[in-house]
């Protein structure tokens, strides 16, 4: 779930940067370090959309001449939960399972959740897993529908298994995926 | 335990022990007979005994009447008058309970109880053998006149030679009179026999027989055991204790031959040995005990007997000792059983998993159920007849465990015999080649209980292996896992396979874990463990809208219950310590998908705990986590990739992109943790690379992927790469072959890293080199402005894949490929060896060019880093004709890494600020290169004339290009005075000669020996000569074709001079004027 939310961090500059432009270096500053990045609280900072206030410099006390700001900003989060249906894009394919990404985040789908009649196959290296009709199928590039059942929120990452054994889950949108994996073969 | 026990006090005390847990044990394991064989029996004065059961089998003979006796103590009492009935009942039981017993022992059954009552009765008060001979007669005629009858033969026999040697008449009667009466009591005891209808009499009958023992047993209660116990230890008057050396494994023949011994010699009437007892304890190989008063004793029993060595002494057991040495501690026997799990000993199958699936102790034999480990190919040389002896199974080398199919033979083309009943199992088997039993795939082997051991509870994965396919057997079977059916079927088999044992008491509750009852009322209702009882209880508060109060529940009827996608951690198992998100649950069996591996497996949920929802890193061994870089022991380095149980499986430095070296190491054979935060390396394009940072692999395996670099060790990156589902997306690259995004310098805001190398002082602008505009190439590499040190690890990419030869060192005279080179140190592949080793730049040459040396001048960064910075011009040394020179680049300043540094044109001269001649006011070198040449003073300060780090090969200096004359510089002159001194510079026709103090040698000759100060003296060249070189000196040609090469004065000869070239060590003659001694100090 995206979320568009207030934050506040402290930005650390260097003396070179002082001057004119600092303002700007510190946004940039400020982006490259934000930007996603992973809280456990706040999930992933996708964008940081604006900034309300920047404090005034205070020079650091370790003799290293750098200045220290206090910036507020509004940011965009993403911050997924149990029970969320998220789109994703495959990324890998194995006998386990898949992998896929949610925007910057990563999901597993296990081949026990992967409902009964999708079977894994293997040709060329090709990994999907393909129902027994053959018109459906998971492989990689493919975009999928799923729910994510069970998280772990780690310093840098949040990791998902989700589940694609439910009704109104599955590969979505067929043709594309199947054009990507055409594009990249 | 066998022991034969005559009237020692001490055995009399351990026996009574030994019965209180006989009784014990007995109670436990009624129906095993295999168990109480296992556990040590006694037989008290088995010398009546053994006449029934006699040889060898008499131990096994003895523990039945054991048994039985003990039987009939409580089953006598209530329906004594029923004694041939109760014996024939006996013989039932005996039948019932094991097929071990022959139909031999029958008859002799029904004896052998009594024999046991008498023999308690006889052990209770110590009396004399003959008063012991009239008892039999009463209470238990049966016993010996049976056993008699048996022995009779042997007996008579020995009787008869007894006769003839040494009896008399009249003891010859006596003799015959005996057997008369036994035969007398034979047919007294068939009367008895009959008369067994007469219920009153054998009331009576057994009433008397049971008397005594009846009382023992009373007495027994009444004197407290303990105080029994104590007064029974052996005491220095008692009998001693010895220990005799036998073969092994024939601790028991010996000792059931001493009883044999003890029976004849007691039936011969010679009279008996001297010692009390003999013992074996089973876990004593080569040993038995001797219970008796004297070695001698000893010594005298044990004459004769087959196994003992008689060589070896005897020992004393000290009193102390005794009674624990025959004490018998029962330990718990692992008993192979139908149904349990082995694992193999040896062989083929060494430590694959078996299932028990037919026992037969009396063989001592089991047949198991194996995943069969055929090689194919050799089964079908051997059906063909092809082959060629081939060697026996190579346990290294053995054949994958793979159900067998008929594919296979089909393939193979082996006979297959199908549905063959066999006899042992009671199944149809399949026979492959005519050998291999088959059944469902699984190899069927029978074999020695010895060559298996109990497996206890096998790992669920390789559970799960050895029933893979159990279902699809016959058919030809996917990759393991792949077909979802066969996994469910997997583990319902599993499950099945392991029992209820799973589910029981060795469950572990901690509060806070999420549970379902699975037994009773309350079945399929979840709850969160509360408390945990001491008594085995679990409180529980359910999850139910109707209940709200704490429930207790018996622990056997929870379970733990996993939702899916809860994070969970392995607790015990093979996975302990593993942590991943439950991906499915089914009954018993959790599928787990691991944070680190990233891959599944199956455990057990009572296995499971829950974890918290932020995992820590505690997936550690000793003090190495998962991702640590370590050392081990052998130097090498690895990084962490897993944690298992007692080993952690480290991916090592020597990895590959497509060849990951994963080792498992235990924890003993580390080193210590590696921290590298601070380390880094450089990238493709020199670029630093630190932990963290993200790189692109540009070259070799790999080529493509994006990793985030996680430790860097020596060049060599671990990194995490995405699309990497192995190892947990770890991977290994060397840090040439990766190129950093978006290179640091290009980025203003992420700047350096931290302070040290953010600001960029001014001044560094100034002192950036002019190459940096100019020239770029291959010595971009070192022009970033760098303060202070840091010089290790700069590659000098030039001077890589050229051929050199050290020249000094260790590894003096090798020649090899330069794979590494810094401005220090090369790293040079040996020719001749086949290895790699680092050499000091100095120490190497190019063979045919100017020696290499350390760079000096191939950094720019020399003019901002005083320290290294270097007298400019020196003594003369470079050949311009040296093959390396490039004719375009002037020699430098020292002694040759100049050949490869384009830095002494005129531009740079011109530009460089640190050779701004108002710097150096005095002394300032001119640029070496330019020709046209015209002698500025070169040597500044006091330097030493060159030749630095030893470098053996000389040319002409780069001053004195284009000169022409004989006095180089560097050249050892003699001035008009006689005074001797080096040329340092010249300037036109004048000389500055640097004077130098002489030395008188034993042929007369002076010679310059050393400089001292700076006294110097300018005088023109007409009135100076050439010094006379000796023997061994330094010289450079200065006249004719050769004129500039440097070469060794190898002897004199009148005006001529032998030389050896330095450079082709060729030997050639020049006029002694030619030659110029260079002075080397």
């Amino acid at each position: 779930m995206f979320w568009h939310i207030k934050l506040e961090r402290n930005i650390v500059l260097e003396p070179r940067f002082f001057g004119r432009n600092m303002r700007d270096t510190l946004m940039q500053r400020l982006k490259h370090e934000v930007e996603g990045s992973c809280t456990g609280k706040h999930g992933y900072i996708v964008m940081v959309t604006d900034f309300t206030n920047i404090s005034e410099g205070m020079v650091t006390d370790d003799g290293t001449a750098r200045a220290k700001f206090r910036v507020e900003f509004d940011a965009i989060a993403f911050r997924p939960f149990k029970g969320q249906v998220l789109d994703a894009v495959v990324t890998e394919v194995n006998k386990f399972g898949f992998f896929a990404e949610a925007g910057p985040m990563n999901l597993f789908v296990s081949n026990q959740l992967i409902s009964d009649d999708m079977k894994f196959e293997s040709i060329d290296n090709a990994n999907r897993y393909v129902s027994s009709d053959k018109s459906v199928s998971v492989q990689k590039n493919g975009e999928v529908r799923v729910r994510v059942v069970g998280m772990r929120i780690d310093a840098q990452e949040i990791f998902c298994v989700a589940t694609m054994k439910e009704d109104y889950l599955g590969a979505i949108d067929q043709d594309a995926g199947a054009d990507k994996v055409a594009d990249e073969y | 335990m066998v022991r034969v026990t005559g009237t020692g006090k001490f055995t009399k005390a351990v026996s009574k022990k030994l019965h209180v847990a006989e009784d014990e044990v007995e109670d436990e394991a009624d129906s095993d007979k295999e168990k109480e064989e296992a556990k040590e029996e006694v037989v008290d004065d088995v010398k009546e005994n053994a006449d029934d059961a006699g040889g060898s089998d008499g131990d096994e003979e003895a523990d039945d009447e054991d048994d039985e006796k003990d039987d009939e103590d409580e089953d006598e009492e209530d329906e004594d008058e029923e004694d041939g009935l109760g014996d024939s009942e006996e013989e039932e039981e005996e039948e019932e309970e094991g097929a071990v017993k022959k139909g031999k022992s029958r008859k002799r059954n029904q004896f052998i109880d009594d024999a046991a009552e008498e023999d308690e009765d006889d052990e209770e008060e110590e009396r004399g053998r003959k008063k012991k001979k009239k008892k039999r007669t009463g209470a238990s005629a049966f016993i010996d006149d049976m056993a008699e009858e048996e022995d009779a033969d042997d007996d008579d026999d020995d009787d008869d030679e007894g006769e003839e040697e040494d009896l008399d008449e009249g003891e010859r009667e006596a003799v015959e009179l005996e057997a008369q009466q036994r035969i007398h009591a034979r047919y007294q005891n068939m009367e008895n026999m009959e008369r067994m209808e007469n219920e009153e009499e054998l009331e009576k009958q057994i009433k008397e027989r049971y008397a005594a023992h009846m009382a023992r047993e009373f007495d027994g209660d009444i004197v407290g055991s303990v105080v029994d116990q104590q007064a029974l230890h052996p005491t220095v008057r008692d009998p001693k204790l010895w220990l005799v050396t036998v073969k092994q494994g024939k601790e028991r023949e010996t000792v059931v031959c001493l009883m044999q011994k003890a029976i004849n010699l007691h039936k011969s009437g010679k009279g008996s040995m001297a010692i009390k007892s003999a013992c074996v304890q089973d876990h004593l190989k080569s040993y038995i005990y001797v219970e008796a008063e004297r070695e001698s004793d000893v010594k005298k029993a044990l004459q004769g007997m087959r196994h003992v060595y008689h060589s070896k002494p005897i020992k004393l057991v000290p009193i102390t000792e005794m009674v624990d040495s025959i004490t018998v501690t029962k330990k718990k026997v692992e008993n192979i059983q139908y149904q349990s799990w082995v694992r193999m000993r040896g062989g083929v199958y060494k430590g694959d998993l078996a299932r028990v699936i037919d026992i037969n102790y009396a063989d001592n034999q089991c047949t198991v159920q194996l995943v069969p480990r055929f090689d194919y190919a050799l089964l079908q040389a051997k059906e063909e007849g092809t082959a060629a002896g081939r060697a026996k199974p190579n346990a290294a080398l053995r054949p994958p465990a793979r159900l067998f199919t008929e594919a296979e033979a089909r393939k193979y083309n082996l006979s297959l015999e199908r549905g063959r009943m066999d006899r042992r199992t009671g199944d149809r088997l399949d026979i492959l080649c005519g050998v291999h039993k088959l059944r469902d795939g699984y190899y069927i082997k029978t074999i020695s209980m010895a060559s298996c051991k109990l497996a206890g509870e096998p790992p669920l994965d390789e559970l799960q292996r050895y029933t893979a396919g159990e279902d699809a057997a016959g058919e030809d079977r996917g990759e393991v896992g792949a077909g979802k059916s066969t996994t469910e079927a997997n583990l319902e088999a599993l499950a099945a396979s392991l029992g209820d044992r799973s589910a029981s008491a060795d469950q572990v509750f901690r509060p806070g874990d999420q549970v379902v009852v699975v037994k009773g009322d309350l079945k399929n209702l979840t709850g969160i463990v509360d408390r945990v009882m001491a008594d085995g209880t679990v409180q529980i508060k359910p999850e139910h809208e109707l209940l709200h109060d704490i429930l207790d529940v018996d622990r056997e009827n929870l379970r733990k219950s996993f939702k899916i996608g809860s994070h969970v951690r392995c607790i015990e198992g093979r996975h302990e310590g593993e942590a991943g998100l439950v991906v499915k649950v089914e009954g018993e069996v959790a599928t787990v998908f691991s944070d680190v591996t990233k891959e599944e497996f199956l455990v057990f949920s009572h296995h499971l705990a829950d974890s918290a929802e932020t995992t820590h890193r505690v997936e550690t061994l000793g003090e190495y986590g998962v991702h640590d870089l370590a050392l081990l022991k052998d130097d090498s380095v690895g990084m962490l990739i897993r944690v298992e149980k007692d080993a952690a499986m480290l991916m090592m430095s020597t990895s590959n992109f497509d060849r990951p070296d994963v080792r498992a190491v235990r924890l003993h054979d580390f080193q210590r943790k590696l921290y590298t935060r601070t380390l880094s390396a450089v990238d493709s394009a020199m670029e630093t690379i630190e932990p963290k940072s993200m790189c692109r692999i540009v070259d070799g395996p790999g080529k493509g992927m994006t990793i985030t670099v996680e430790h860097i060790w020596k060049g060599v990156l671990w990194g995490k790469a995405r699309g990497v589902s192995e190892h947990g997306g770890m991977l290994v690259c060397r840090s040439r072959d990766v190129k950093i995004h978006g290179g640091r310098a290009k980025d203003p805001v992420t700047g350096g890293r931290g302070f040290g190398a953010v600001p960029m002082s001014p001044g560094s602008a100034l002192l950036r080199s002019p190459s940096n505009q100019d020239n770029g190439g291959p010595q971009a590499a070192p022009q970033r402005g760098r303060f202070g040190g840091g010089a290790v690890g700069r590659r000098d990419a030039g001077l890589i894949g050229s051929n050199v030869k050290v020249t000094a060192g260790v590894y003096k005279g090798y020649k090899g490929k330069v794979v590494d080179a810094t401005e220090t140190t090369v790293r040079v592949e040996l020719q001749a060896q086949g290895r790699t080793v680092t050499v000091q730049r100095t120490q190497i040459a190019q063979p045919g060019a100017a020696p290499v040396a350390s760079s000096y001048g191939a950094a720019p960064s020399v003019a901002s880093s005083v320290d290294s910075f270097q007298p400019p011009a020196r003594t003369p040394q470079h050949r311009p004709t040296t093959p390396a020179y490039n004719p375009g680049m002037t020699p430098s300043r020292d002694d040759g890494a100049g050949g490869r540094t384009p830095l002494r044109d005129t531009a740079w001269g011109a530009q460089t600020p640190a050779y701004d001649t108002s710097h150096w006011n005095d002394d300032t070198p001119t640029p070496g290169g330019e020709s046209g040449y015209t002698g500025t003073p070169d040597v500044r300060h006091t330097g030493t004339p060159d030749l630095r780090g030893g470098s053996s090969a000389l040319a002409i200096s780069a001053s004195d290009a284009g000169y022409r004359g004989k006095f180089i510089t560097g050249a050892v002159v003699v001035l008009p005075g006689g005074k001797q001194g080096v040329v340092r510079s010249r300037s036109g026709d004048e000389v500055t000669v640097q004077i130098g103090t002489l030395k008188t040698l034993p042929n007369g000759e002076t010679r310059m020996e050393s400089l001292e100060g700076d006294e110097r003296e300018t005088v023109s060249e007409a009135e100076l000569e050439l010094a006379k070189p000796q023997k061994k000196d330094k010289i450079i040609v200065v006249e004719g074709t050769d004129r500039g090469l440097g070469a060794e004065l190898i002897g004199v000869d009148n005006e001529d001079g032998v030389i050896k070239m330095d450079a082709t060590k060729e030997i050639s003659i020049y006029g002694i004027g030619t030659l110029a001694r260079i002075f080397v100090g």
